[in-house]
């Protein structure tokens, strides 16, 4: 298995190299050097370099992963896929070729700056604190890419995926505003089917209203708070330039989510019919 | 080798496959002809895993799914890549050992007449040299059963002679092909069961000896013209038909035959000439889809 993996990789990965758009996404370091780490001009601090780099790399294995899938996508692959004992196979490969491409441009952009001889001062430990970081991101960012693109897409999982990443991203930013807000929303509600004679329906609405009045903000920020909590804590082991014993866990957890969203990925492009682009 | 039972598939309120159950036996040549549109193609996509039925299952006859080796109708390659490239990466993702690579795709390539292209990049294949690359890499790891979709389709006349070769050569070897074309000949040339699809059904089946073999056509030519005895002729038998100086037996039955002669020479005809014809595939063809 491994070996047919590795074969569709290193297939997945020349097709985006030798194409402009990789050669494009190699270029990108050069306008990173200039606008954020400029030669000659010192690197105020290990964690703008590990966050901006971070950053940097996220983006860019967003859209490689949706480079790769697509290119991934053409009937090309019709003959090759037959012969694979699980299609999943083929969606490692392109999974492994954009977090080997879009890894490699990230890390060869870091060695740029850090060896500049006014590069960020880090020690070797403080080094070896970057890769699980970094590469936990870029495999939980490629994974959530997978979602996007027609590759793995089937009926309404791409609405449904990134609309609950909305949802999460939305309730994470409710407020005492958008609370009272919705509080009134619901009374208007209750109000409406007080009305109608609905009282059952009103005593519900009623309640809800005062449940989000009273608590609606403390439960929000509890659950939204633990589902983002490995973000918000690797951000914070950054700046403060070490990891707690609960901290130094984040990674994993960001593993897990991207574990979870493959095991969805891998279902759906395992089940779909497969129209590849011609 | 592999059965396709009670297959349908739809493309929204079109109906592509409806219903459809096949058996592809082992070591079988399976020839399955229809026009465009008739659901071919989306029978073999469904059969290689590609697309997924709305009803039925495919399932192998026997303990285990055989290895499966497909070309599409339409084909395409990996454009940047050179011909030996594609097909060494064809190796790799069939499990072909690195030492046997080589000589695997060597022996491809030499099997449809590529060996002078292998270097060449797949974008600079001309139609004909393409559909050679997509039969050679279904020899590529040595998978029982090939789908074929129109492996001929473009090429010339020569080609096409080399292809039917391969194909030949292959059931010899004791694989299992499924295949679809628009020549009949070609599928009368080389397979052994035939099926006739249409609008998504199967109008046709048959062992390719049985379909030929049955219901020679005999013509009786006399040396006047027939009106005379027509409604006596036809009174015979329901599959007579009589054309000035010919009659027409669609079914060739001994003893139809001898009345019919036996009536025209007691009407003081003299026959001049009896022949018999099989049954073509371009008949069979011709009645399956319009029935």
């Amino acid at each position: 298995m491994m070996s047919r993996i590795i074969a569709l990789t290193g297939y997945l990965l020349r097709n985006v190299v030798l194409s402009v758009a990789g050669v494009l996404y190699i270029l990108s370091i050069i306008p990173m050097l200039i606008w954020f780490f400029p030669f000659g001009q010192r690197t105020p601090e290990l964690s703008y370099f590990i966050t901006l780099i971070a950053i940097y790399g996220a983006i860019l294995i967003f859209l490689v992963t949706l480079t790769i899938a697509g290119r991934a996508n053409q009937a090309a692959s019709y003959a090759l896929i037959v012969r694979l004992p699980s299609r999943v196979e083929y969606l490692v490969a392109v999974l492994l070729a954009a977090i080997v491409f879009a890894t490699a441009i990230q890390t060869g952009l870091a060695v740029i700056v850090l060896l500049q001889p006014a590069g960020p001062e880090a020690s070797f430990g403080r080094l070896l604190e970057i890769p699980p970081l970094w590469l936990s991101i870029n495999i939980f960012m490629a994974v959530l890419a997978l979602h996007a693109t027609d590759f793995v897409m089937s009926n309404w999982s791409r609405v449904i995926v990134f609309g609950l990443l909305t949802i999460l991203l939305f309730t994470q930013s409710v407020n005492a505003r958008t609370l009272s807000w919705f509080s009134t929303r619901l009374s208007i509600m209750a109000q409406f089917f007080a009305r109608q004679g609905m009282l059952g329906l009103t005593q519900f609405f009623n309640n809800a209203s005062g449940w989000v009045t009273d608590s609606g903000g403390g439960f929000f920020s509890q659950v939204i708070g633990f589902i983002f909590w490995p973000f918000r804590a690797m951000s914070d082991a950054v700046k403060t330039g070490s990891f707690d014993s609960a901290q130094a866990l984040a990674p994993a957890i960001v593993l897990l989510y991207a574990t979870i969203l493959f095991m969805i990925a891998s279902d759906l492009f395992a089940n779909k019919d497969l129209h590849f682009v011609e | 080798m592999l059965e396709v039972k009670n297959v349908t598939k739809r493309f929204f309120n079109l109906v592509a496959l409806n219903d459809v159950s096949l058996q592809i036996p082992r070591g079988e040549v399976v020839g399955i002809l229809g026009p465009n549109g008739a659901g071919k193609s989306t029978l073999f996509k469904i059969i290689s895993g590609i697309l997924n039925p709305d009803g039925g299952f495919v399932r192998p006859i026997g303990p285990a799914w055989p290895a499966i080796a497909y070309k599409p109708d339409r084909l395409h390659f990996p454009s940047q890549m050179r011909v030996r490239e594609y097909l060494i990466l064809t190796s790799r993702v069939c499990d072909v050992p690195q030492r046997k690579a080589k000589t695997a795709v060597d022996n491809a390539l030499d099997l449809v007449n590529l060996t002078y292209a292998a270097e060449k990049r797949v974008a600079t294949l001309s139609k004909g040299m393409r559909q050679r690359l997509g039969l050679a890499q279904t020899l590529i790891g040595n998978a029982p059963l090939l789908l074929l979709d129109e492996p001929s389709n473009g090429l010339d006349p020569e080609g096409q002679i080399e292809i039917q070769g391969v194909i030949k050569a292959l059931h010899a070897a004791g694989k299992t092909v499924l295949l679809s074309s628009h020549q009949l000949q070609e599928v009368t040339d080389i397979c052994t069961q035939l099926i006739i699809l249409n609008n998504g059904t199967i109008r046709y089946r048959s062992s390719m000896e049985a379909a030929l073999a049955t219901r020679p056509h005999v013509t009786i030519e006399v040396d006047r013209d027939l009106f005379a005895i027509t409604s006596a002729l036809q009174h015979l038998h329901s599959d007579i038909t009589v054309d000035e100086k010919k009659v027409f037996l669609h079914d060739d039955a001994i003893a139809l035959r001898r009345r019919i002669l036996t009536l025209l020479l007691g009407a003081g005809y003299d026959v001049v000439h009896v022949e018999q014809q099989r049954t073509t595939l371009a008949e069979i063809y011709s009645k399956a889809i319009n029935e």
